[in-house]
């Protein structure tokens, strides 16, 4: 097989490689999930949690 | 050339389907709607009577009880709307928002399901709740509430409620989303939803 063979397929295997990282991994959800935003400080887990989050944003309505 | 096309192309493949294969991982298996749905196989092997309608009763207490009743057992109504989306001047809406948030209650974990609930409620992740707008917030309740009101739905399953209790509590949270939906404001919500809190833990100790 040619060098330049072989290089043409690691750059094609590399570029998938990135797509498929910055699709599956970096979406801003997966962002998100690991480095919580504000949005994201409370869990909705627990029944008292879940009441804690719709208490808040009702206190946040017009 | 060709054999490098070739090479190329059987390459990404496979990395696709690594891809697909771990991305599928995560989506399978969920413990309550499975428990659900054992609850209700379990219910239905019991039942030798008629389909019930409880869209007959009046009230939307007495028709929630006559479901929780007759669970498996209830006539199949393919024009079945929400009680919070009924006589409701945002009835589209409010049936397009539980169509789009329908995959969040199959995710099991609550940090993966709170970001689907705020995703498909229009809400930024990362910005602040309260400077969300009006109508993505109360969205966002409405989600909430449901996730609440399947989990009432979950225990009065597990028998740790009585039919009665899930009824009235299902009923109180159908009034809040109902109030949401009417655009009614804060000082109507609020108090309504601190009863809700109140009779939820009385009834759950």
């Amino acid at each position: 097989m040619k060098t330049s063979t072989i290089v043409w397929i690691v750059i094609g295997i590399l570029v998938i490689a990135g797509i498929i990282y910055s699709v599956a991994f970096n979406s801003p959800s997966a962002k998100d999930l690991k480095y919580p935003g504000q949005n994201q400080e409370r869990d909705i887990a627990t029944d008292t949690s879940l009441f804690g989050e719709i208490d808040e944003v009702a206190g946040y309505l017009e | 050339m060709k054999k490098e096309l070739f090479i190329f192309l059987s390459a990404s493949f496979v990395l696709l389907l690594i891809a697909g294969v771990y991305a599928a991982g995560p989506s399978s298996g969920n413990s309550n709607q499975n428990s659900q749905n054992n609850t209700q196989t379990n219910r239905q092997t019991n039942q030798t009577q008629s389909p019930v309608n409880c869209e007959t009763f009046t009230t939307i207490k007495e028709r929630i009880k006559c479901r929780f009743e007759n669970k498996g057992n209830l006539v199949d109504n393919p024009n079945y709307q929400e009680e919070a989306c009924r006589n409701n001047a945002k009835a589209a809406v409010c049936v397009q928002l539980y169509k789009d948030a329908k995959p969040c209650y199959e995710l099991s974990s609550a940090p993966e399901k709170k970001a689907c609930f705020l995703t498909k409620s229009g809400i930024s992740q990362r910005g602040a709740l309260s400077a969300a707008p009006n109508e993505k917030k109360r969205n966002y309740i409405v989600l909430l509430l449901y996730e609440l009101q399947e989990r009432i739905e979950s225990t009065e399953a597990q028998a740790q409620i009585t039919t009665e209790e899930a009824a009235n509590l299902v009923a109180l949270i159908v009034e809040i989303k109902q109030d949401i939906f009417a655009e009614k404001p804060r000082s109507e919500i609020v108090p309504k939803v601190q009863n809700l809190k109140q009779e939820y833990f009385e009834a759950i100790q």
